[in-house]
């Protein structure tokens, strides 16, 4: 059933997977983007030969439809053709920059969980203390803060001037990077048992989480506290209280009760996180998804935009898939229909 | 509920001050964030007045200077009073948020009425398309199109509208799915009123809580996704004094802070006042919440 | 669980800070604080980037070159010398039999006639540097005989470009590589070439992570005297705050491409030195003379010499890029044959605004500048454009900016839409050819695209470009760059200047308008 229940979704998920590319293939032709330029080089324009090759390479003499039944015909076999700017496959390159966004999104939900939850329940047994209007100012400022903007502001206080955070990028520029096993800086570094480099990484990491966390953290707050005082409301904490039930074991009880909204809203802080990153990326000199989808973008490198985009949206259904599914499994009585 | 009502009819007897003190005390978030937005709408409106140097105006004398008597926010590259471009800058930003926002909602509050109301293929390809675009990360998608669009201010906000409306059309369906099984709807259509009468009759007050809510809190939202826009070079064209392009001049300039920290916090103070307002909004007109 | 939950983090915080203060070792390699980015590739039949540049300098070398000393004189390198048909379509190049391969094996004829093929075989982005090739022939080991399409005086310039190096045939071929007419689909060496080098260089590349670092070891195989540096890398530090500390702190020996704000902090740092290079960069506001197809008041002369004379140079020169940048009067810049800055125009607000009303236009009209990214001289184009705008507003001239990203606004200009724009042209080898052929003729280049058809500078630049004696060739380039005063439709801004800041253990340092920095020459004391 629950095989079932998976493949229907998935069959779901390829049509949109296709909507998606369409419109952008659309996009991209009502433009008219002469991607010839930067596939070639300035200077290399002059030499028809070369334009011709090029041309021919790329498919590009062919008519509009035909390109796009290829391209789709392509993305069927996981092929999202080449980089106009790099020259590498797509995948390649987004294998290559995926790591780092992944690697970022994490610590921060990471983060936003080991910060949020705490907060979130000690907000919430003491509805209206100083904890939870001082969560509730943090949240909504959090909310207000434009990514990029913060990041410049986190790097000039805490780096330029105080000096206590490390520059942009993932790691000190004279550390050598650890040998590439999942491309997470920290974990490759832990494999390969460089403690320094594990340290460095995470030192780099410390900036962007915080703020790309921020913003997870403030929901994933809101809903523990919505839950927990809705949980202290009940009858049987009321009643476990009253036969002197120590506080903890009720945090806990209510904890479990948090998890379904809790996982629900962690699917799509995720996806969040994903599309967080572009700014928050730009700004921290992060080699991750954000960097390479702006960088495309800036130069209208149309395949790379295309994957890049594609991936983010195949990686935000199925997070909400997996979401469905877990949701299903924690609380039976939804069905998996 | 009923409590609720007795006491505001006890207190409609009072002056018209003593009952606006008393709601700013019950929502605080709500007038507060409204008198930040006054504030900026006020500066939109007399900028001149507010910040008398062209914000256009270069004197490459003053070229990077930290803020001063003479340039209370420092100066930028080509020697522009940064304080006036800052409060130039509302004049970009907020029309244009406001612009897409009202687009959004026309747009999607249309799509929507008519994909809930007439229902079938009509219904399916609207919501599809949504769907589709709702799959997308929506800095993603209006990356990719101000991308392909091109630069310019009116792209950016067409990027911006398109990202946005599915989420309006989809509020207006839903509300249209669930006044439509209700019985005086019924009971209406049974009595031979015409579809789009109900439609505007009965619907629209119900959906427009939820719609003004929710645009409260887009007008910041698009003020954030324009203007990371221009600061990812698609937005604005210069020499035009646009917050977001103002932060990418002083992208790589750590040593000149003065350069992103002022056009940050005019675009932190709006986003919070479009989040308190809608916050507040929220609490006052669905006391449930 | 809660308790162990903050354990953990408040574990990984105290190892994330104690990360930042651990140090490391000073090393004897030359480490280079640069940007990557633009690494596409390093196969240098393919790479046609900034980075690449260098790299390929050090690795590979080519039959003859120019030092950075001396930009006008071609010397020998892999080949001893070379002799010129009467025609001009026949070079004959005599190897140096000492030229040897990292690997030891010699520098043999076949491995530059593999070498020239696969380059123009792989009709890649630097494949137009053998455009002129059309035969090579071998008759000896140490002989190569290239016949040329047509004549080309700057072919033995030519020959000096990173593209145009030497490699290794039986290095290449055992790694996927061809030299097959169909080599654009067939040639598989990319991959290997772009992590391993197959040349006679000083140098030998020893990997590539994108976006990270390039890192070569001397080769100890040298055929001349090895470098005195045992390893190079180049590490991508984007940020120049980051790169200044790192230098400041000594994990980095020189920091390329120096913010120009920082130039002051660094002369004043007695553990650094800053070095300042020419680039032969130019960039250019361009004025289209056309008047067939664009309707602006440009076609008009004395409308472009207005415009010439209002635009504020020493403003953006020193307020901008705070002085590090000089100035031709026409598109030969300056250190090119005939090229003369005492031609050039000066701002003169008074004679522009006669200008204008002599031409009819008293009160000024409209004009869009189109531009497209980037930072010319490290201003941003935005910031350009502006202090053009403010300039021009002065005689009354409105303009409008449209900025573009790059690959649109090169579109646009390549299919001659553009009339008033800004831009670069950076040189890919050191002939006046590189300008001249270029910013001359109504059927080709740069003047092209901008509507030029001016039969006075095209002749000039023909007859200068065929002309073997050298001072009859200067003494053409001169009236070539008077003619192009005169019309104003090429008006230089600016040549910058690449400022490097160095550890001031670094001796031996050296600038080269095509590939910057050479490593071979340098040391670390």
């Amino acid at each position: 059933m629950i095989l079932q229940f998976f493949l229907r979704r998935l069959l779901f998920a390829i049509p949109m997977m296709f909507g998606i590319s369409l419109v952008l293939f659309l996009l991209y032709n009502i433009v008219q983007v002469d991607p010839l330029v930067m596939i070639v080089g300035e200077r290399a324009m002059d030499n028809p030969e070369i334009v011709a090759a090029a041309v021919q390479k790329w498919g590009l003499d062919r008519p509009v439809w035909e390109q796009y039944l290829t391209y789709a015909g392509n993305m069927l076999h996981g092929d999202f053709g080449s980089s106009f700017l790099t020259k590498r496959p797509v995948l390649e390159d987004l294998q290559l920059f995926l790591p780092a966004t992944l690697e970022l999104a994490l610590s921060s939900l990471v983060f936003a969980i080991a910060i949020g939850i705490p907060l979130g329940v000690i907000a919430g047994v003491r509805a209206g203390g100083l904890i939870d209007r001082a969560a509730w100012g943090l949240s909504l400022l959090n909310a207000s803060l434009p990514p990029f903007w913060t990041g410049l502001i986190f790097l000039t206080i805490f780096y330029y001037f105080l000096g206590i955070a490390p520059g942009p990028g993932r790691l000190d520029p004279r550390m050598a990077f650890p040998p590439r096993v999942t491309g997470l800086v920290t974990l490759d570094a832990a494999f390969a048992g460089d403690w320094a480099a594990f340290a460095n990484a995470l030192h780099h990491l410390m900036l962007p989480t915080l703020i790309l966390g921020g913003f997870t953290l403030a929901l994933v707050l809101r809903v523990v506290r919505a839950s927990m005082i809705e949980e202290m409301r009940r009858e049987y904490v009321r009643t476990a209280r009253s036969k002197g039930l120590p506080p903890r074991a009720v945090v806990v009880h209510a904890l479990r009760n948090t998890l379904i909204p809790l996982v629900t809203l962690l699917g799509l802080a995720f996806a969040g996180l994903l599309s967080g990153a572009v700014m928050t990326e730009t700004v921290f000199d992060w080699p991750g998804l954000g960097t390479y989808l702006v960088r495309a973008a800036a130069n209208l490198d149309y395949p790379a935009i295309q994957g890049g985009t594609l991936l983010i949206a195949l990686i935000y259904i199925v997070t909400n898939l997996i979401v469905d599914f877990l949701y299903g499994v924690l609380d039976p009585r939804v069905r998996l229909a | 509920m009923s409590a609720a009502s007795s006491v505001g009819a006890i207190r409609r007897e009072a002056p018209l001050s003593r009952r606006i003190l008393k709601h700013l005390r019950k929502y605080p978030s709500l007038w507060i964030g409204l008198t930040i937005l006054v504030a900026f709408l006020l500066m939109t409106l007399f900028a001149d007045v507010i910040a008398p140097t062209d914000p256009l105006a270069q004197n490459l004398r003053d070229r990077l200077d930290a803020p001063s008597a003479a340039h209370p926010f420092g100066a930028d590259e080509l020697g522009r009073d940064i304080y006036s471009r800052v409060v130039h800058g509302a004049r970009i930003s907020l029309p244009a948020s406001f612009v897409v926002v009202i687009i959004s909602v026309v747009v999607g509050v249309l799509l929507g009425a008519v994909a809930g109301f007439f229902g079938g293929a009509l219904d399916a390809a609207i919501m599809r398309t949504a769907d589709v675009t709702l799959a997308f990360p929506s800095v993603v998608l209006a990356l990719a199109i101000s991308a392909f669009l091109g630069p310019g201010l009116t792209n950016a906000i067409i990027a911006a509208s398109v990202v946005l409306w599915p989420e309006y059309a989809r509020l207006m369906r839903s509300q249209i799915l669930v006044v439509r099984a209700q019985e005086y709807v019924v009971a209406a259509r049974a009595l031979g009123a015409r579809e789009a009468s109900i439609l505007f009759r009965h619907v629209l007050p119900n959906a427009w809580t939820p719609l003004i809510v929710k645009a409260a809190l887009d007008v910041g939202g698009i003020i954030l996704l324009v203007s990371a826009l221009s600061f990812l070079g698609l937005g604005v064209q210069p020499p035009t004094p646009e917050w977001g392009a103002m932060i990418a001049l002083g992208r790589t300039k750590f040593f000149q802070w003065w350069l992103a920290t002022f056009p940050g916090l005019a675009i932190l103070l709006v986003i919070l006042a479009c989040n308190l307002i809608s916050e507040g909004l929220r609490n006052w007109l669905d006391p449930h919440y | 669980m809660m308790k162990r939950l903050f354990a953990v983090f408040a574990l990984l915080l105290c190892l994330a800070v104690a990360g930042g203060i651990s140090a490391q070792d000073a090393q004897s390699a030359l480490i280079v604080a640069t940007q990557l980015d633009d690494v596409i590739t390093l196969d240098p039949g393919r790479a046609f980037e900034t980075t690449n540049l260098v790299v390929h300098h050090a690795t590979y070398e080519t039959l003859l070159e120019i030092r950075p000393d001396d930009l006008v004189t071609i010397q020998p390198l892999l080949a001893t010398g070379y002799t010129v048909s009467e025609d001009g379509l026949t070079y004959t190049f005599a190897l140096n039999p000492d030229a040897r391969f990292a690997s030891g094996s010699p520098v043999t004829s076949e491995d530059v006639r593999f070498s020239w093929t696969r380059l123009k075989n792989i009709k890649g982005n630097p494949s137009f540097y053998a455009d002129a090739v059309a035969a090579i022939e071998t008759p000896d080991a140490q002989t190569v005989v290239v016949t040329l399409s047509a004549a080309t005086p700057a072919f033995a310039t030519i020959v000096t470009a990173p593209a145009m190096s030497i490699l290794e045939k039986a290095v290449v071929v055992a790694n996927g590589g061809t030299d097959a007419a169909d080599a654009d689909a067939s040639d598989l060496a990319n991959d290997w070439l772009s992590q391993n080098s197959a040349g006679s260089g000083p140098f030998v590349l020893t990997g590539w992570t994108p976006e990270t670092e390039i890192t070569m070891v001397r080769n100890d195989n040298y055929w001349r005297a090895p470098a005195a540096l045992p390893a190079v890398t180049l590490r991508n530090v984007n940020d120049a705050t980051t790169a200044l500390q790192l230098l400041e702190r000594g994990d980095v020996d020189i920091y390329e491409n120096v913010d120009k704000d920082l130039a002051e902090q660094i002369s004043a740092n007695g553990d650094l030195k800053l070095e300042m290079g020419q680039t032969l960069n130019l960039t250019y506001l361009a004025l289209s003379p056309d008047a067939a197809t664009f309707t602006t008041p440009l076609s008009n002369r004395q409308v472009r010499q207005a415009i010439a004379q209002a635009v504020d140079y020493d403003g953006i020169i020193d307020g901008l890029l705070l002085g590090y940048a000089d100035r031709p009067a026409s598109p030969l810049p300056i250190g090119v044959q005939g090229s003369d800055p005492a031609q050039r125009y000066e701002r003169d607000l008074d004679a522009a605004r006669a200008l204008l009303a002599e031409a009819g236009y008293a009160d000024g009209f409209d004009l869009t500048l189109y531009i497209g990214t980037g930072a010319p001289g490290g201003i941003p184009a935005e910031t350009l454009a502006a202090k053009i705008q403010a300039d021009l507003a002065e005689i009354g001239i409105t303009l409008e900016i449209n900025q573009q990203p790059t690959s649109n606004f090169l579109t646009a200009f390549r299919a001659q839409e553009l009339p008033f724009l800004f831009s670069t042209w950076t040189p890919d080898y050191l002939d006046a050819t590189m300008w001249s052929d270029y910013f001359s003729f109504a059927d080709g280049g740069l003047s092209k695209r901008i509507r030029m058809d001016i039969p006075e500078i095209a002749a000039i630049a023909q007859q200068a470009a065929a002309e073997t004696d050298a001072t009859a060739r200067t003494a053409l380039y001169q009236q070539y760059q008077t003619a192009h005063v005169t019309e104003a439709v090429f008006v230089p801004l600016f040549q910058p200047q690449l400022l490097y800041a160095l550890r001031s253990s670094v001796q031996g340092f050296s600038f080269h308008p095509v590939y910057f920095l050479e490593f071979y020459t340098l040391s670390k004391g």
